[in-house]
């Protein structure tokens, strides 16, 4: 891989592997090595032609207003809750043994099970969707709104860590008192207060998905 | 890849059914029930746990939460009642919102006698106590009642061994409980 294509592969790494982007990728590159091909015929050097053809595109910009892509509406929104269902049924088995003793694990645990069967609807009703039916998706938008949900989600983490703690350990830590845990159920009570506010990452996990669905589904190239 | 993904979905959802069904119709059934025995048995002296009002010894019976929460864990517990407190007697006042006609009179005799020696034992400057029912009082100080033990209360309650000897194998004989309630107790009709 010479200088250029890496320069190139620099500028694109950024957007998705859509068909459109990876052909206007080619196009570019193409382009390019003509014109380094004819800045080379009237006598500049190597080093300079390559210079001048990295100038002539400094950026991508004019690329991102552009990312639409046409997805089939069926196998997007099957590839979608096909993910959710993986999560949830992952998230719900794994808040199981709180319903033997913990009172939020309980109500966390049937909220859950009333996702999946929600989802599991939902799943089954798309299965009817037309498989001509079309939908554009703004594959930047979905991106951005991903990077916000991990960054919500780790705020989200972080304040209950702190609050649970502050509830628990407050007074230990204020007036400097030990730490007592007097036995494996107390261990478990405690375990359960930090561990189930973690199993919303399905969340984050299923928004960032939508990107890669958005892919799958694609059924023709983005506008140029 | 998609049907692989149904599949998964579909063993994962199996597996989860099946602890789920284990955990409701098998492991809570079982603690639910292990729990109304318990509970039964904390009702009745001649079968409560000693060691559930332990935690509520305390040098005042000024600390109204922790007097209210040792009787609260006592027998009589699941009777209406409120509570008031004598700071210049030292009496703590227990105000039960039944008739002692519409109870077993054993099991109340029982329980006054078993509930006084737990209350002085846990609780250091506590000096008298009052069971107040619709129909009937009852009333105890602690000099009248500890008489009747060989050893000081607050010892018998740290002991459980000394508690079943002293306090509830005696309360097995009901003429031990009648004696010990005419001799100790005050009692006048309302």
């Amino acid at each position: 891989m010479d200088s250029l294509e890496r320069y190139i592969n620099q500028l694109f790494a950024r957007y998705p592997k859509t068909q459109a982007n990876l052909e206007a990728q080619d196009e570019i590159l193409s382009n390019l090595r003509a014109r380094i091909a004819d800045d080379l015929s009237h006598g500049l050097s190597e080093k300079e032609a390559i210079a001048n053809a990295k100038n002539s595109i400094p950026s991508l910009d004019f690329l991102d207003s552009k990312q639409r892509l046409t997805v089939s509406t069926r196998a997007f929104a099957l590839n979608i809750l096909q993910h959710v269902l993986l999560c949830l049924s992952v998230a719900w088995i794994v808040t199981l043994p709180f319903r033997m003793f913990h009172t939020s694990g309980r109500i966390l645990n049937t909220a859950y099970l009333l996702m999946i069967i929600a989802a599991g609807i939902l799943y089954f009703l798309a299965r009817l969707l037309s498989p001509s039916t079309v939908t554009r998706v703004s594959l930047r938008s979905l991106q951005k709104a991903s990077r916000w949900v991990w960054i919500l989600f780790a705020l989200f983490f972080l304040l209950d860590l702190a609050l649970v703690t502050g509830i628990r350990f407050g007074s230990n830590l204020w007036f400097s008192r030990p730490i007592h845990i007097n036995g494996p159920y107390q261990f478990a009570l405690l375990a359960a207060d930090y561990f189930l506010p973690a199993t919303f990452l399905w969340i984050p996990l299923a928004v960032q998905h939508v990107g890669k669905a958005t892919l799958e589904a694609e059924v023709q190239g983005d506008e140029a | 890849m998609r049907h692989k993904k149904d599949i998964s979905i579909a063993i994962l959802l199996v597996i989860g059914l099946l602890i789920l069904l284990g955990i409701e119709c098998v492991y809570r059934p079982a603690q639910e029930q292990r729990q109304q025995e318990y509970e039964t048995r904390q009702r009745d002296p001649l079968t409560h746990d000693l060691s559930s009002i332990q935690q509520y010894k305390s040098l005042y019976m000024g600390d109204a939460a922790n007097t209210i929460h040792l009787f609260g864990n006592l027998p009589l517990q699941d009777l209406p009642s409120s509570y008031e407190n004598d700071p210049e007697s030292l009496t703590f006042q227990i105000n039960y919102n039944v008739s002692l006609a519409s109870l077993s009179e054993q099991l109340v005799m029982r329980s006054l006698i078993y509930n006084s020696a737990a209350a002085f034992g846990l609780i250091d400057n506590l000096e008298g106590l009052r069971y107040r029912f619709l129909d009937k009082e009852f009333s105890v100080s602690r000099a009248d009642f500890s008489q009747y033990f060989e050893q000081p209360l607050s010892e018998l309650v740290q002991t459980p061994s000394l508690w079943e000897s002293a306090v509830k194998e005696p309360l097995q004989d009901d003429n031990v409980v009648i004696a010990l309630i005419e001799a100790c107790f005050h009692k006048t009709s309302r």
